[in-house]
C-alpha cells in the first residue's frame, strides 16, 4: 500500500477503515457496559493480554490511517500552494506516526504474562 | 466609447449579485449541513488523537494518574471538553454511516437522502443528550 494512498485506493481505504472502526467502537461500548469500569483496578485489569493489547493497538492505528485519509484530503482541498501543502502533509504525517509509536509503547510496557 | 458601455452594461446586469459565497447568508441544504459538520467533526476528532492517547497512558499506568483523570472527568472544563468530543465522535459516526449507505447506493433519491440527513440530525441530538446525561454530568 502506497502511504500516499492516491485516488481509488484512499476512497477504499477510507470505508474499510471505517466499517472497521465502526464495528469496534460498537463492540467497545458494548464490552464497558458489560464489564463497567469503577476503579483503577478493573481498568487495568483490561489490559494484561498481549492479545488485547495488540486489539487495541489495531484499533488506534485503524484511527491513524483513517485520520491521514481525512486529513490529507481536507488539506489538499484548502491549501493550494504546493510546497505549503507539502510541509502541512509531512508534518501532519509526522505528528501521526508519532502518536502511533507513543500508542505502541504504552500498550505494550502494559502487558504482563 | 463601445467600452465604457460595454462596462455600463456589465455594472448593471451584474450589481446585484454576490461577489463570493457567503456561506452565512445562502441558505444551505440539510444535506450540506451534515456534510460541511461530518468534516468539522474530523478535525475536531483528529485534534484529539493526542489528548486521548495522553489519558490512557495516564489513566492505566497508575493509582494516581487515573484519579487525575476522573478528577480531570469531574471539572467543568473538563466536561466541556467531553461534551464537545461527544458531539464530534457522534455526528461522525451516523454521518459516516449515512455516506457509506449513500456508497452502495442505499435511499439515493433526493427525498431520500434529505429525510435521511434530518434522520443524522435527530440521532445526534438524542445520542448526545442521553451520554451527556448518563455519561459525563
Amino acid at each position: 500500500m502506497s502511504w500516499q494512498a492516491q485516488g481509488y485506493r484512499a476512497w477504499f481505504v477510507q470505508r474499510l477503515s471505517a466499517i472497521y472502526l465502526l464495528g469496534s467502537l460498537l463492540f467497545i461500548i458494548g464490552f464497558l457496559i458489560v464489564n463497567p469500569v469503577n476503579s483503577y483496578e478493573d481498568w487495568r485489569s483490561h489490559f494484561y493480554s498481549p492479545i488485547t493489547n495488540i486489539l487495541v493497538l489495531l484499533f488506534f492505528i485503524a484511527i491513524m490511517v483513517h485520520a491521514w485519509i481525512g486529513i490529507r484530503d481536507i488539506v489538499i482541498d484548502y491549501v493550494h500552494f504546493a510546497i505549503a501543502r507539502l510541509i502541512i502533509l509531512i508534518l501532519l504525517m509526522t505528528a501521526l506516526m508519532g502518536m502511533t509509536i507513543w500508542t505502541t509503547y504504552i500498550l505494550f510496557t502494559l502487558v504482563e504474562l | 466609447m463601445i467600452c465604457s458601455t460595454l462596462n455600463l452594461q456589465m455594472d448593471t446586469s451584474k450589481n446585484n449579485r454576490p461577489k463570493h459565497l457567503n456561506l452565512v447568508k445562502i441558505k444551505m441544504p440539510v444535506t450540506a449541513v451534515v456534510s460541511i459538520l461530518h468534516r468539522v467533526s474530523g478535525i475536531v476528532l483528529f485534534l484529539s488523537i493526542p489528548y486521548v492517547v495522553w489519558l490512557l497512558s495516564q489513566s492505566i499506568t497508575s493509582q494516581a494518574g487515573f484519579d487525575y483523570v476522573v478528577m480531570l472527568f469531574n471539572s467543568n472544563s473538563g466536561k466541556f471538553i467531553n461534551i464537545i468530543l461527544l458531539w464530534a465522535i457522534v455526528h461522525h459516526f451516523y454521518a459516516g454511516v449515512r455516506f457509506l449507505l449513500l456508497d452502495i447506493d442505499f435511499a439515493i433519491s433526493r427525498e431520500a437522502t434529505i429525510k435521511m440527513a434530518w434522520l443524522v440530525n435527530i440521532l445526534v441530538v438524542v445520542t448526545l443528550v442521553i451520554l451527556i446525561f448518563k455519561v459525563v454530568l
